[in-house]
C-alpha cells in the first residue's frame, strides 16, 4: 500500500513537474516570439467564424498552454440583417487560470468586433489544439438571435463529449449528453484523452445552453483537443434567442387638407327658347362632401356653392414624424497607426550581377597583382644576376 | 647585363601586370560597392509626388473615369492587376494585429486585401496592402508610387466578379500623421486604397518613414465572362 501511495506522489510530482516546466517553455516562448498566429479568421462578411485552430495558425503541440478563447455572435434580423462578431483570444502559459486581467496584460491577448451584413451560420473553433501535455483550454461560443416576435425555432441538438476524457483518472462533466449527427453544437469529442487531470479540475467540462435556436448556426469546437496528459477542456456553447417586436415601419404620412370654396352664388340666366332647366339640387358626393348646386337652365354652369374637401387621402395615418437616419455605409473596423510595409531591402538589396563581375575583378585583380610580383622578382633576381656578373 | 630603371618602365611585363592589376581592382571595388547599394536611389522618394501630408499630391483623374459604377455585394478579392506597373498576382486576407494596427502580408510579394472592411467593389473603401520591398530586394508594390490618375487596377473577385477601378490620386503621408480615416473610412463611393511604404528608409528602425497610398474608384463591375 506504502509502494502504491509513494508511486502516486512520484506520478504526480512528476505530472507537477512535466507541468511547471512546460509552463516555464512556454513562458519563454511567448515573450520571446509572442503569440504565434493567433489571428481571428472572423471574415465579417463570411457566415462561418474561425477561431483558435491550427489553420489559424494557433499552437498546435507544444505542451503547457493554457487557452482561453470566445466568441460572442449577435445575428439579427429585425432590422435588416447583419451580425456582430466580437472574438477574444488569451494565451499564457499552463499553470494559473487567467483573471480577465490577467488575460487582457497577457502578450497574446487581443480582441477584435467585426460586423457584418450577413448572418453568421457556423462557429468553428478550439479543434484540435494544445495537444502537448499539462495543457488546458477554455473556449465559449456565444450565439445572439435578435429576431423578430414572430420568428420559429428549432431545437438545439447535441453532439458532445463522445470519446472524450478516457485517459486514467479523468473526470467528465457534459450536460446534456448527445450524440445527434449533424447536431447543431458538436464539441468536446475526442479531447482530454491524456489521462489525469490538472489541479483537480475536470477534465472534460462541457456545457450547451438554449434549446431553441430562431437561425441556423452550428458550432464545432474543443473536438481533438487537449490531448496531451494532465490536460483539462472547459468549454460552453451558449445561443440565445431575443425576441423583439419588429420596428413599426417607415411611414409616409400626407395630410392634406385642402378645401377649395367658391363663394357668393354665381348665377347664370340664359334666357331664350333653348332652355333644359334643371331643378333640383343635384349632389354629386365624391370623397367627402362635394355639392354641385345648380340652378337656372341652360348649358350648366355650376352655380352655387361648391366645396370640396379631401381629408386624409392616400396611405394617411398619422403616427407622428417619420424619423431617417442614415448610418454610413461601408465602413469596416479602422484600424490605428500606419502600415509597415518595408524592409529596407531594395536599399540593402544586392544586384548579383554587379557582385559577380566585381568578385571576378577582384579575383583577377589579385591574380594580376600576384603576377605583376612574381614578374617583378624574376626581373630583380635577373638584375642582380647581372650586376654579379 | 646591366638594366636601368628606364628600360624597365616601358618593357617591363611586372609593370603591365600592375596596371592591369590596378585597373581590375578598380573595377572590382565600383561593382562591389554598386551592387551592394543596390535600388537605393530608386526609393528615397517618389518622383513625382512630395511627402509633406500638406502638399500630399492629388492628382485628379480625368473627367471620362469618374463613372458611376454599380455597388457590388460582398466577395473576397483573389486576385490584383494593375497593367501599368506589371502586376498580376494572388491576393491574400489581413487582420488586424493584437494592438490594433493592420497585419501587413506575410508574403513580400503577395499583397494582402484587409477584411474588416468592405470588399472591392463594396460601398465605402476597399484597402489593399503591400510591402515595397523586403530584406532581399524589391517587393510587390515596389513601383506603386509610379501609378498616375487614370491607370486601371482590377480585381477579381471571388464570384468571378472583376471590379475595374480607375487611380484618381497618389499621395505620400509622414507614417505619425497617417489618414486612417481617410484610407478607411467610406466616403460614399466605392473605392479602392492600395497602400505601401515609401519615402526615406530610416536604417536604424529599418522601416520607412512614409506610407504611399494609392486611391481609386469603382468604374466598372464586370460579370464573369464579361468583355474588359
Amino acid at each position: 500500500m506504502e509502494s502504491v501511495i509513494r508511486l502516486a506522489v512520484a506520478g504526480s510530482q512528476r505530472r507537477w513537474f512535466v507541468a511547471v516546466l512546460a509552463a516555464v517553455i512556454t513562458a519563454a516562448l511567448v515573450i520571446l516570439v509572442g503569440v504565434p498566429g493567433a489571428t481571428v479568421a472572423a471574415a465579417p462578411a463570411a457566415p462561418t467564424v474561425l477561431q483558435c485552430n491550427p489553420a489559424q495558425s494557433f499552437p498546435g503541440t507544444t505542451a503547457g498552454w493554457e487557452v482561453t478563447c470566445n466568441v460572442t455572435i449577435e445575428n439579427s434580423i429585425t432590422s435588416g440583417t447583419s451580425s456582430t462578431i466580437t472574438a477574444t483570444a488569451c494565451l499564457t502559459a499552463a499553470g494559473v487560470i487567467p483573471t480577465p486581467a490577467d488575460c487582457a496584460a497577457s502578450p497574446g491577448y487581443y480582441k477584435t468586433v467585426s460586423n457584418s451584413s450577413q448572418l453568421v451560420t457556423s462557429v468553428n473553433q478550439c479543434n484540435g489544439i494544445a495537444t502537448g501535455g499539462g495543457s488546458n483550454v477554455y473556449c465559449d461560443v456565444t450565439v445572439i438571435n435578435d429576431i423578430p416576435v414572430t420568428t420559429p425555432t428549432s431545437g438545439v441538438t447535441v453532439d458532445q463529449c463522445i470519446g472524450s476524457g478516457t485517459g486514467g483518472g479523468s473526470t467528465t462533466s457534459c450536460v446534456p449528453l448527445g450524440s445527434t449527427s449533424s447536431a447543431t453544437v458538436t464539441q468536446c469529442n475526442g479531447s482530454a484523452t491524456g489521462g489525469g487531470t490538472y489541479a483537480g479540475e475536470t477534465t472534460v467540462n462541457c456545457t450547451v445552453s438554449g434549446a431553441t435556436t430562431a437561425l441556423p448556426v452550428t458550432i464545432n469546437q474543443c473536438n481533438g483537443t487537449a490531448t496531451g496528459g494532465g490536460s483539462a477542456v472547459t468549454c460552453t456553447a451558449t445561443i440565445t434567442n431575443n425576441f423583439a417586436a419588429a420596428p413599426p415601419p417607415t411611414t409616409t404620412t400626407t395630410t392634406t387638407s385642402t378645401t377649395t370654396t367658391t363663394t357668393g352664388p354665381t348665377t347664370t340666366t340664359t334666357t331664350g327658347p333653348t332652355t333644359t332647366p334643371t331643378t333640383g339640387p343635384t349632389t354629386t358626393p365624391t370623397t367627402g362632401p362635394t355639392t354641385t348646386t345648380t340652378t337656372g337652365s341652360s348649358n350648366l354652369t355650376p352655380t352655387g356653392l361648391t366645396t370640396t374637401t379631401t381629408t386624409g387621402s392616400g396611405n394617411l395615418t398619422p403616427t407622428g414624424p417619420t424619423t431617417t437616419t442614415t448610418v454610413a455605409a461601408g465602413t469596416g473596423v479602422i484600424p490605428g497607426g500606419a502600415p509597415g510595409t518595408g524592409a529596407g531591402g531594395a536599399s540593402h538589396s544586392r544586384d548579383s550581377v554587379l557582385l559577380v563581375m566585381g568578385g571576378l575583378a577582384l579575383f583577377g585583380g589579385g591574380a594580376a597583382m600576384l603576377q605583376a610580383i612574381r614578374r617583378r622578382r624574376i626581373l630583380l633576381a635577373q638584375h642582380r644576376t647581372g650586376e654579379d656578373e | 647585363m646591366s638594366l636601368s630603371p628606364a628600360s624597365w618602365t616601358v618593357t617591363n611585363p611586372s609593370r603591365r601586370w600592375g596596371i592591369i592589376s590596378v585597373t581590375l581592382l578598380l573595377v572590382a571595388g565600383v561593382c562591389l560597392w554598386v551592387g551592394l547599394r543596390g535600388h537605393e536611389v530608386l526609393l528615397t522618394a517618389p518622383a513625382r509626388h512630395p511627402s509633406s501630408p500638406a502638399t500630399s499630391s492629388t492628382l485628379t483623374a480625368p473627367a471620362g473615369a469618374q463613372v458611376t459604377a454599380p455597388v457590388a455585394g460582398r466577395s473576397v478579392p483573389v486576385s490584383l492587376r494593375i497593367p501599368a506597373i506589371g502586376i498580376a498576382v494572388a491576393v491574400s486576407t489581413l487582420g488586424l494585429n493584437p494592438d490594433g494596427t493592420v497585419e501587413v502580408p506575410t508574403d513580400f510579394q503577395k499583397p494582402g486585401w484587409y477584411r474588416l472592411g468592405p470588399s472591392p467593389g463594396q460601398m465605402g473603401s476597399a484597402v489593399i496592402l503591400g510591402h515595397v520591398d523586403s530584406y532581399q530586394g524589391p517587393a510587390v508594390f515596389f513601383r506603386l508610387r509610379s501609378l498616375s490618375a487614370g491607370d486601371p487596377v482590377e480585381v477579381t473577385l471571388a464570384d468571378g466578379v472583376v471590379a475595374d477601378f480607375v487611380v484618381t490620386s497618389v499621395a505620400m503621408y509622414p507614417k505619425d500623421q497617417f489618414p486612417s480615416q481617410q484610407v478607411y473610412g467610406s466616403h460614399g463611393n466605392s473605392a479602392l486604397q492600395l497602400v505601401t511604404c515609401g519615402g526615406t528608409f530610416d536604417s536604424l528602425t529599418r522601416s520607412y518613414l512614409s506610407n504611399i497610398v494609392v486611391y481609386t474608384s469603382l468604374r466598372a463591375m464586370i460579370p464573369p465572362g464579361g468583355s474588359r
